[in-house]
């Protein structure tokens, strides 16, 4: 019979053994597990970019509001969901990758880049009368100008105190605008006359009113806040995937925080001090008070209708600073109807700004302005195609300025303006 | 006087043991070296990592051409394929190969061309 004295030893020795050796394995399992789903994860990341440049390439075949399931390279291992929403001026691209244990969205809004030799910062249509120009304008790019040229003007005590009258190349103008984007335009105006369906997300007015925040991922369907009434947004933070449509009036108050959000209404007054980033089109007016700094990509927006009254208007209060884009236009080919951009003194527009019919401008636009003609207002008499202390500077825009869809041209490309969730 | 009586193990019993012990240090010298020496894992971790850094030097770069990129364990081969009707659309696909002709790594996605 033998004695188990050194035996166990060896089965002490061998179960530390053991277990030394099955953690090293388990280490080792882990280690490669850990490594395999790093790699899939940056696979699938990066398929959700290689996804999103497909989109703004315009080679995805994607139309809006139709998701479209595509194998990236062909080979059967990399599938991407691609989708396209219109949301405003801009565009929503979605690119979600997916494998059985990951998946990844990229949400981007999406503009169009102009080409970065393209240095316009006037085009005024040619309507057979001069520019004239007075005080301490200053027009800084490429001018489009009528045949009539531009001339100097004495106006209200002040003539011209520049040296050169445009601080870059003089071109003749056309007697037509570059046209807007008018199906874009047509589905602005449709939002109009919007009325929520069964399908539709809404929320009622009462609740936005209640609640402090609403927030609505640009991954869900659009959220609607719909009222026949006037809507006055007070002290509330509302931010992604969030239309407010009033068939009467919103009113937009300085303590309220709007971020990416769109505002429809026939008329919208956004109040003084107030700050934001979001997209408004009314119909009859729309009034930005003082002091009220709107930032990039902000668009604000006039399309006037049949329904509209004879003057439609943009209005942008003193020491404004509005970056984006300034747009007015009418649908409707009435003559006796006009739409307007009046901005004030101080204000700056950094962007660009797109006029089919008057632009009063008395502030500074940094960045493009297009317009069928100028139209200044002082306090003793009204003038046509005068400027007088305005300022456009085409150089003071950035090259990496991404515009909304509205006026785009051919030459420009989709470019993404800003990362959404 | 009381005598000194030391306790010893069996022949055999002690043979026993020993084998168990020097199968069990088989095993584990066996498991050790299949994890610290499996090195075509390590490699293609390694791979991986340069595909992704050249693929984003190249894209921070513009460095958009084909190319052949050497090393002592593999070489990377870069190649920029157009997306059929798009002037600016290009697959970036790179592949990691050793050097007995074994694919270590792949990495393929589409970026703007300006």
């Amino acid at each position: 019979m033998l004695r188990g004295g050194s035996l166990f030893y060896a089965l002490a020795i061998t179960i530390i053994m053991g277990l030394v050796s099955g953690s090293l394995l388990l280490s080792a399992f882990y280690t490669r597990l850990h490594l395999q789903r790093d790699q899939i994860r940056e696979e699938v990341i990066r398929n959700s970019r290689s996804g999103l440049q497909l989109l703004l390439s315009g080679q995805a075949g994607v139309v809006y509001d139709d998701p479209k399931e595509t194998d990236l390279f062909g080979d059967g291992s990399d599938s991407v969901r691609l989708e396209i929403k219109s949301w405003g001026a801009f565009e929503i691209a979605v690119s979600r990758a997916h494998t059985k244990i990951f998946s990844h969205e990229l949400i981007a809004a999406v503009g169009w880049q102009c080409d970065a030799k393209d240095k316009t910062a006037l085009i005024l249509a040619d309507l057979d009368r001069p520019l004239s120009i007075t005080g301490t304008t200053k027009l800084t790019g490429d001018c489009y100008l009528p045949k009539a040229g531009i001339q100097r003007a004495y106006i209200e005590g002040q003539s011209y105190s520049g040296t050169k009258m445009v601080y870059g190349q003089i071109k003749t103008s056309e007697r037509f605008l570059p046209k807007y984007n008018e199906e874009l335009v047509e589905r602005i105006r449709k939002l109009f006359d919007f009325i929520p369906g069964q399908t539709d997300s809404t929320i009622s007015l009462l609740d936005i009113q209640q609640a402090d925040s609403i927030a609505n991922s640009f991954l869900n369907k659009t959220l609607y806040v719909f009222s026949s009434g006037s809507i006055s947004l007070q002290a509330e933070i509302i931010q992604g995937h969030v239309c407010i449509i009033s068939r009467t009036a919103i009113l937009v108050r300085k303590n309220t925080l709007l971020k990416n959000i769109l505002l429809i209404a026939p008329f919208i007054k956004i109040e003084d001090n107030t700050e934001g980033e979001f997209q408004a089109f009314a119909r009859d007016s729309l009034i930005v008070g003082e002091n009220v700094h709107l930032h990039y990509p902000t668009v604000l927006g006039i399309i006037a209708t049949a329904r509209s009254p004879d003057v439609s208007a943009i209005f942008i209060g003193e020491k404004s600073k509005i970056s984006g884009q300034l747009f007015a236009c009418h649908v409707e080919t009435d003559f006796r109807k006009h739409v307007l951009i009046v901005t004030g003194k101080e204000s700056i527009i950094y962007g660009e700004i797109y006029c089919s019919d008057l632009l009063d401008h008395k502030g500074s636009a940094y960045g493009s302005v297009t317009c069928s003609k100028f139209k200044l207002k002082t306090a003793s008499a009204e003038y046509e195609n005068h400027l007088m202390n305005a300022v456009i500077d085409r150089p003071k825009r950035s090259p990496y300025y991404i515009a909304s869809a509205l006026t785009r041209k051919k030459t420009d490309r989709k470019a993404v303006i800003e990362w959404l969730h | 006087m009381a005598s000194l009586k030391l306790k010893g193990y069996a022949l055999l019993e002690s043979m026993i043991a020993m084998i168990i012990v020097m199968m069990c240090f088989g095993f584990s010298i066996m498991i050790y070296n299949t994890i610290v020496t499996s090195s075509r894992s390590k490699l293609k971790v390694l791979a991986r990592i340069r595909l992704e850094n050249e693929a984003l030097h190249s894209k921070f770069s513009n460095r958009l051409i084909d190319e052949t990129i050497s090393n002592d364990e593999f070489r990377i081969e870069k190649k920029l394929i157009p997306v059929e009707n798009s002037d600016n659309l290009f697959q970036l696909h790179y592949t990691a190969i050793t050097t007995d002709g074994v694919l270590l790594a792949e990495y393929k996605e589409f970026i703007h061309a300006p």
